[in-house]
């Protein structure tokens, strides 16, 4: 009788053990945050949120190569003829060029990872929707969603078919969730609606919050223009309405962003002082905050930069470009974006310089504009068919930068070239041209004088994701 | 308590193990009782034809309910008898039996005793009329019915009735009774012409008698009933064969514990063994590296360069590899292999590479005893597998290859300066040795002081342990301190037992560096300047026509700096154990290990040291950043504790076993380490004292922990000693496993069949048949070699940006919840044979091993947002035979003269089931990489073939007339151009069989051991043909073959290519993978020959010394192997000479 009772005891003592084990072996490892933990709290949301931030700020996505690095290069903005030029490759769209297919493969490999780490917090997010205060949980959601858009609309920018030569074609993966199941291929017209659905959701999420800060106690709310906000999630919507061809529709966002009123464009004041704003950023509708700027500016627009690294054109490039010639020589763009070094005559594009600024220029440096309130003007410009309203749109983007202005009495391919021209000017150093370039399915490109063709305008998806996606 | 008599005695009846070769001594005494609890009946039944007197006396046991106390052994040598009783008295029917028989038996209570009849009663005068009395209790104070009384030495023997009592007749005057019963510790004490003994108190045992268990570290069970597959060896064994290494001294016992000569490292005796049981369950490539060493005493350290290495427990705790690599061999009471899932089963999730446990010496009670062992070790390099050049020779060679060929005029003086500079240095006799340079012969020692003692209740132990392992390399050396203490109390059925062992070690690397430094330097160098000072810079190599040079720095320079390159640690192991003895079979254990150790490793580089040497510009960062140090701290805590519950019981028949216990056991491993650049001076040898981090660095570190939790069980059941099995299943929890997977079960089943005790092999039983026994064997066990929290999506945060003032955190890896441990099917069947009385014990064994769930990396699509994660898809298998003869040749127990050999060998095929595609993918690059790789074999898996597949290209030979190679493609074309995909496999680095033989001789206290270790049928891609003939870089030393056997001109039929082509200009490309390299690697190597004499205690009473032994080891003595190689690129392989002495006063 004793065995039998000491065996059960025994058993039970067993039983008891073996059921506290398993909270036991939940071990939280210290190097890392476990995903539970992360989401104890509203804070971890942020910091998951602030981690793609910093991650798409990274030199390989909008901090230098997405933009002002090799899209730039793209859209034929420099002058990288030197053989033994990093871009040489890229400045001739040689794509199976091993350099050039490095960068552009961590293109997809970091906006999908990215897309990843916004997908886990969305996964995790509705089920502690108690955990926020304030509308934090509405901001939170509604810069994920935004940012998964805008990340998405990018990668199929530059690896999507031609549109103009149909939205039908497959393209790229859109993927919302964090799983390790292959995404199949979407047309284009299915991404874009993607992303389309995506920037609603989130535009209905953060239309809670339509200021936009600089500089007030809460970190996360201060920096309006470097989140994801209402308006960017306008201004986007806009950018990709555009690119669908749904002129009704871009032309509506384009003009909410114009008439919300909270945006202005600079004054020359702010330019042309000792602390230059040379990054416009009271335009900005998102720019993205690059912390190690300097140093990226001095690897490419700095004689610093070295024969084989540096990205500027040659003088008749720049003349020509702002049209020096025929009256373009007061352009702010043109007088204060352009530097040159010690006794050299060379000139640097300047948009990203700070060594003769104060780190306490505070928000008008070490940003990476992504979306500008002068796009929506130009969005507007092309969209609507009016042409008095188109001369009026640019009139005031010229207005401001100290051009003089167009004539009532351009042709509509005039105002279209002249909106091209903006593109070039306004957005050099800023990757946004080779887009143009490839919506408008251009002939040519202008600065390099190589044929537009579905070959230089869609860049390779990598090996990896053709070799292991049989989606 | 008879019940549990009884089976206490069919376990000590058995034969032990040839491995166990000490108890064999024992035999003759062991006795069986055969008993049940009494009631009275003393008439029995029987009628049977040609039965053994064993039979007679079971069945009479079983009429009566007598005990029967008899020496087996004698009774299974009487003849076979015909009976026909029917209801006849006892007392008749056994004078029946035994009339023939050189037997006669005593009734005493309900006992039957059978002795041997006494040839000439009344011979012996000492003996005294008188009976002998006396009374067997224990602790407490209360009787030992059923205990044995023997008078050493003899077969007089009785048993203690049921008050305790016995008595004796015909025990001589100055006899020594010794007096034993099951669960109690054996008592020895000395008559001294006492009639009456008085009280003789028995203590409750400590252990089971040890000399007839397995024990798998957690629990013991009979070796008889056990169906598991496990090798002993005791600690004396091993110190015959090595006394100052633990692994190469087990090695010679089991042929399935491999460790591959260190062909990289040589006898580096820093470098931790490659240790594998039965093959690999792993592919070569996963062990995860974390960037930074662990500390030594992590047990996941040593995984990370191999991942199948066993699991070591010492004393019942799990330890590191280092931990055992460390431990003093004199230590050791008893390693145990254990091989597979039946013998393993305890250690379920951890057990799929096999276990080695490791038993320390527990103190022995009587009065202060002093063991004192000192061995002195003479190491010397093995500098014979270097075939160099010498200086007149490596200057012929390069004349002869056209390197003092100029192609102006111009070029052509320079080129005859520096020749007739060379020259002028070979004519005045310069031919440096450089091989002899670096090397030594080094003195090592080990002194071992073990001091024991106490009584039946308190026993103590304390040891102290020095190690200093020279090595070959000047400077380089392992230095291990060990100091220990046990106390054991005993209490009644309570037993507390802790154990402490503090140890210090320092390992130093060899400051004159690489020994691969050595071997290149040209023999027409001088290490010395004209005044006798060693030079730094040897020469500048320059070629006419191109600016700069290379700097040929002489590495001896480095030795004369002050660099330290060392690394320390310093730790305890505290384990404390709590036995209590329950009623009714019941036994319970607890166990608390506590490990913890903190390790430190220092590299301190000066600017001086010539690995800077090529920094020559002033004005440069870089300059400033000569000298380097690398530092590393690691600390690692570790406890685990379990309680286990142990019962046994016999039922009829039948004798059961069982234990079920709970573990859990928790790792803390830490590590951080820094790197600091700019010590321009030897003096600023403090890593504070640097100018500046390296460059782009920042501190790198690490902090696991993990956790386990198991529960296991284990029965073993045994009917009638013939059929046996064992079963047992185990749950087992970690930290390292998803949280959908967290536990595991693993089970094994084992079945065996002892066909000596059935009775139609009674007619061979005990003349031809001693044993005879089939195995089978089942059973599931798992891995844990892996690195934590690879199960769960982890966040990092960025440190190194902020965005805006906040700090971001990014996903580390994709945390795949549905990781299972990775599951080895172990299936083993196997034979213990043992013939002519233990002159011949065979043992085989066959086994199947698939690991299953290998956990591989999975290459995703970049767009699911990570490149890879881990998922259960490998599946490798292990097949093989292994087997052990040992035949004694001679054999005398009585004057301990024997002559025994052994071979024993291990047949083992590995074949790959399944492979991830990042394994393919792997394969796909390795194809790719460029010629500079080629040049030796790459890593390549495919399903269906072997993970140590060659694969090459094969070739035809050298085309006799243009000196080129010729390769076969894959479709058996021949072709002059190499191409990786024309890669088939050449050849299996897995011997066909490996193993070890040997012999031993004893002899008057004289032993002479010899241990060899072979393999047949390996093959290996010889690299030296490679990289130091034919892509041998000719502006430094080569191998001797770089000229034999050369393609000169057309027509030459050769095995080597020609230096130059058709044309006459040098040939530059590379010899890349070519089936031409690989050669069959069959070797015979004298491990260790020993001479041992035990000096007789006479001649040493006088200083109160006993059991004084001298021994002399020479291991590695030579090598017979017929591929011809270089070994030990970066430190030369050594031969030992061990001199060593034990004494114990």
């Amino acid at each position: 009788m004793t065995t039998i009772h000491r065996s059960t005891y025994w058993l039970l003592l067993v039983i008891l053990f073996s059921t506290g084990c398993s909270k036991w072996l939940d071990v939280k490892p210290k190097t890392y945050v476990n995903e539970s933990d992360l989401w104890k709290d509203e804070q971890g949301f942020k910091d998951a949120l602030t981690g793609v931030y910093v991650a798409i700020s990274d030199t390989t996505l909008y901090g230098k190569n997405f933009t002002m690095g090799m899209m730039d290069v793209l859209g034929g903005n420099y002058d990288v003829a030197n053989s033994f030029h990093v871009y040489n490759k890229a400045g001739s769209y040689q794509y199976t060029d091993a350099t050039t297919k490095a960068i552009i493969n961590e293109y997809w490999n970091k906006g999908y990872n990215a897309i990843a780490n916004l997908n886990n917090l969305l996964a995790n997010i509705d089920s502690r929707k108690s955990l926020f205060v304030n509308n934090n949980y509405n901001i939170v959601k509604g810069e994920a969603l935004g940012l998964r858009a805008l990340l998405h609309f990018d990668l199929l920018r530059a690896f999507g078919g031609v549109p103009a030569l149909g939205l039908d074609k497959k393209s790229i993966p859109y993927v919302t969730q964090f799983s390790m199941t292959v995404k199949p291929n979407l047309t284009m017209n299915e991404v874009l609606d993607a992303c389309l659905k995506d920037l609603l959701t989130a535009r209905d999420l953060l239309a809670v919050y339509q200021q936009v800060n600089y500089g007030i106690e809460d970190l996360f709310l201060s920096h309006t223009r470097n989140h994801m906000n209402y308006w960017a999630v306008t201004g986007l919507m806009a950018r990709i309405y555009l690119y669908k061809n749904d002129l009704e529709n871009a032309y509506k966002m384009a003009k909410a962003v114009i008439d919300g009123g909270r945006f202005n464009f600079i004054d020359v004041s702010s330019v042309s002082t000792t602390y230059p704003n040379r990054l416009f950023s009271p335009e900005h509708l998102f720019a993205v905050y690059s912390a190690n700027q300097e140093s990226i500016n001095a690897s490419l627009f700095k004689s610093s930069a070295g024969t084989n690294n540096v990205l500027t054109n040659k003088t008749t490039f720049i003349n020509t470009l702002f049209e020096i010639a025929s009256g373009g020589s007061t352009d702010y763009r043109y007088l204060y974006l352009w530097k040159t070094e010690g006794s050299s005559s060379t000139k640097y594009p300047a948009k990203y310089w700070m060594d003769d600024l104060l780190n306490g220029n505070g928000n008008s440096i070490r940003r990476v504009p992504v979306l500008r309130y002068s796009e929506m003007f130009y969005i507007a410009a092309e969209a609507t068919a009016s042409l008095t309203e188109k001369t009026t749109l640019l009139n005031q983007v010229r207005q401001k930068r100290g051009l003089p202005l167009l004539a009532n009495n351009l042709t509509a391919e005039q105002l279209d070239n002249e909106i091209f021209k903006e593109y070039r000017k306004e957005f050099y150093q800023e990757g946004q041209l080779f887009f143009y370039y490839k919506r408008k399915n251009s002939a040519q490109i202008a600065g390099s004088g190589i044929a537009g063709s579905p070959a230089v305008y869609v860049l390779p998806i990598p090996d990896d994701e053709i070799e292991f996606n049989h989606g | 308590m008879n019940l549990t008599a009884l089976h206490k005695a069919v376990k000590g009846r058995r034969t032990p193990r040839h491995y166990v070769s000490k108890f064999a001594f024992a035999l003759a005494l062991t006795i069986c009782m055969l008993a049940s609890a009494g009631t009275y009946a003393q008439r029995v039944t029987m009628k049977a034809q040609n039965v053994t007197l064993d039979e007679v006396f079971r069945s009479f046991k079983k009429q009566t309910n007598y005990y029967f106390v008899y020496n087996l052994q004698v009774v299974r040598q009487q003849k076979r008898i015909n009976v026909d009783f029917k209801q006849t008295a006892l007392q008749d029917a056994l004078a029946a039996c035994l009339k023939d028989a050189p037997l006669e038996f005593e009734i005493i209570e309900n006992t039957v005793v059978i002795r041997q009849r006494k040839t000439n009663p009344g011979n012996n005068a000492a003996q005294t009329e008188q009976p002998l009395k006396g009374r067997v209790l224990d602790e407490s104070g209360k009787p030992i019915p059923g205990a044995t009384i023997l008078v050493r030495g003899t077969n007089v023997a009785t048993l203690s009735d049921g008050a305790g009592n016995f008595q004796l007749r015909n025990v001589p005057n100055g006899a020594w009774l010794v007096v034993s019963s099951i669960g109690y510790e054996k008592r020895e004490m000395a008559v001294n012409g006492r009639t009456d003994m008085g009280n003789i108190s028995l203590l409750t045992a400590v252990e089971n008698i040890n000399e007839v268990v397995v024990t798998t570290g957690l629990f013991k069970r009979p070796v008889e009933n056990f169906t598991g597959v496990a090798t002993s060896v005791t600690g004396e064994q091993m110190r015959t064969v090595n006394s100052m290494n633990v692994f190469d001294a087990l090695k010679v016992f089991d042929p399935a514990m491999r460790i591959p000569d260190n062909v990289q490292f040589g006898s580096d005796p820093n470098r931790l063994p490659q240790i594998s049981l039965r093959g690999t369950n792993n592919f070569p490539v996963q062990g995860a590296s974390s960037g930074i060493p662990a500390s030594g005493a992590d047990f996941m350290s040593a995984y990370q360069t191999n991942p199948s290495m066993p699991l070591f427990i010492l004393d019942g705790f799990e330890v590191s590899l280092q931990k055992i690599y460390d431990l003093d061999i004199n230590r050791i009471e008893r390693m145990t292999i254990l091989k597979d899932a039946v013998a393993t089963s305890a250690y379920g999730s951890r057990a799929a590479n096999g276990v080695i446990v490791v038993d320390t010496k527990q103190p022995k009670p009587g009065k202060l005893t002093v063991n004192y062992s000192a061995t002195l070790q003479v190491t010397a390099p093995d500098l014979t597998p270097y075939h160099l050049l010498n200086a007149a020779d490596k200057l012929e060679v390069e004349r002869l290859a056209g390197r003092y060929v100029g192609s102006t005029p111009s070029f052509q003086q320079e080129y005859d300066e520096v020749y007739s500079r060379r020259r002028s240095a070979v004519e005045k006799g310069v031919n440096t040795y450089w091989l002899s340079q670096p090397v030594q012969t080094g003195v090592g020692t080990r002194q071992s002081l073990y001091v024991e003692g106490g009584d039946q209740y308190l026993r103590y132990a304390v040891n102290f342990g020095y190690t200093n392992n020279r090595g070959v390399m000047i400077g380089s050396g392992r230095k291990t301190y060990e100091g220990g203490m046990m106390l054991s109390y005993r209490r009644k059925n309570v037993l507390v037992r802790n154990q402490l062992t503090v140890t210090g070690n320092r390992s130093d690397e060899s400051p004159y560096g690489a020994y691969s430094q050595y071997t290149r330097l040209n023999p027409y160098w001088t290490p010395y300047d004209s005044n006798g000072r060693v030079q730094k810079q040897l020469d500048y190599l320059t070629t006419p026509g191109y600016g700069g040079g290379t700097r040929v720095a002489n590495p001896m320079y480095d030795a004369t700096l002050g660099t330290r390159t060392y690394s320390k640690y310093f730790g305890f192991t505290n384990n404390t154990f709590l036995e209590w003895r329950l009623r009714n079979g019941f036994k319970f254990t607890g166990k608390l290990g506590i490990i913890s150790q903190s390790d430190q490793s220092d590299k301190f580089l000066p600017a001086d040291h010539t690995s800077f040497i090529n920094i020559v510009d002033y004005t440069s960062q870089a300059y400033l950043e000569r000298g380097s140090y690398d530092k590393t701290n690691g600390s690692f805590f570790s406890f685990d504790g379990s309680a286990t519950l142990d019962y046994n019981k016999n039922i009829g028949d039948g004798l059961f076993f069982a234990t079920v216990g709970v573990g859990a056991a928790e790792q803390t491993s830490r590590a951080s380490g820094m790197a600091v650049r700019g010590f321009p001076n030897t003096n600023l040898d403090e890593v504070f004292l640097g100018n500046t981090y390296l460059r782009n660095s920042r501190p790198n570190g690490k902090n696991d922990i993990t956790r386990r939790s198991s529960m296991f069980s284990s029965l073993n059941y045994t009917y009638d000693r013939r059929y046996m099995a064992d079963f047992s299943f185990n749950m087992d929890g970690s930290t390292q496993f998803g949280a959908d997977n967290r536990f595991a079960p693993f089970w094994a089943l084992g079945l065996g069949w002892n066909l000596h005790e059935e009775a139609f092999m009674s007619g061979l039983k005990g003349t031809i048949v001693d044993r005879l026994r089939l195995r089978g064997g089942i059973g599931t066990t798992g891995s844990q070699t892996f690195s934590p929290y690879m199960a769960t999506s982890t966040y990092a945060y960025i440190t190194s940006r902020d965005y805006l003032g906040m700090l971001g955190a990014t996903l580390l890896s994709y945390g795949n919840q549905n990781l299972r441990w990775q599951q080895t099917m172990k299936k083993n069947i196997g034979m213990d044979v043992s013939l002519l009385k233990e002159r011949v014990i065979i043992r085989l064994d066959a086994y199947l091993e698939t690991t299953n769930d290998l956990l591989l990396d999975i290459n995703t699509p970049p767009s699911v947002g990570v490149s890879s994660y881990k998922e259960n898809i490998g599946k490798l298998q292990n097949r093989g035979l292994e087997g052990n003869i040992n035949v004694f040749l001679i054999k005398n127990d009585k004057q301990s003269t024997f002559w025994s050999v052994f071979v024993n060998g291990i047949h083992n095929k590995n074949e790959i089931k399944e492979i991830s595609n990042s394994l393919q993918k792997m394969n796909a690059n390795n194809d790719k990489t460029d010629n500079n790789l080629q040049t030796k074999p790459q890593l390549r898996f495919e399903e269906g073939q072997s993970v140590n597949a060659i694969w090459a290209v094969r070739s035809a030979g050298i085309d006799p007339g243009t000196g080129r190679e010729i390769f076969i493609t894959k479709k058996g074309e021949r072709t002059y151009t190499w191409s990786a995909a024309d890669k088939v496999i050449v050849g299996d680095a897995l011997p066909t069989v490996s193993g070890n033989l040997g012999t031993n001789v004893s002899w008057k206290g004289i032993q002479l051991g010899v241990y060899c270790s072979y393999q047949y049928g390996g093959k290996m891609y010889n690299q030296t043909l490679a990289d130091r003939v034919e892509n041998a870089d000719l502006r430094f030393n080569v191998d001797e073959r770089v000229l034999l056997g050369r393609w000169k001109k057309p027509g030459d039929i050769t095995y080597f290519k020609g230096l130059s082509d058709l044309d006459g200009f040098p040939v530059t490309s590379p010899t890349l993978a070519t089936s031409r390299f690989v050669q069959t690697n069959n070797y015979l190597e004298m491990e260790s020959l020993s001479l041992g004499y035990l000096v007789p205690d006479k001649w040493t009473a006088r200083w109160h010394f006993k059991n004084t032994r001298l021994n002399l080891q020479m291991n590695n003595l030579f090598r017979l192997s017929t591929i011809q190689v270089e070994r030990g690129l970066d430190y030369p392989f050594a031969r030992n000479i061990n001199f060593n002495i034990t004494t114990t006063f």
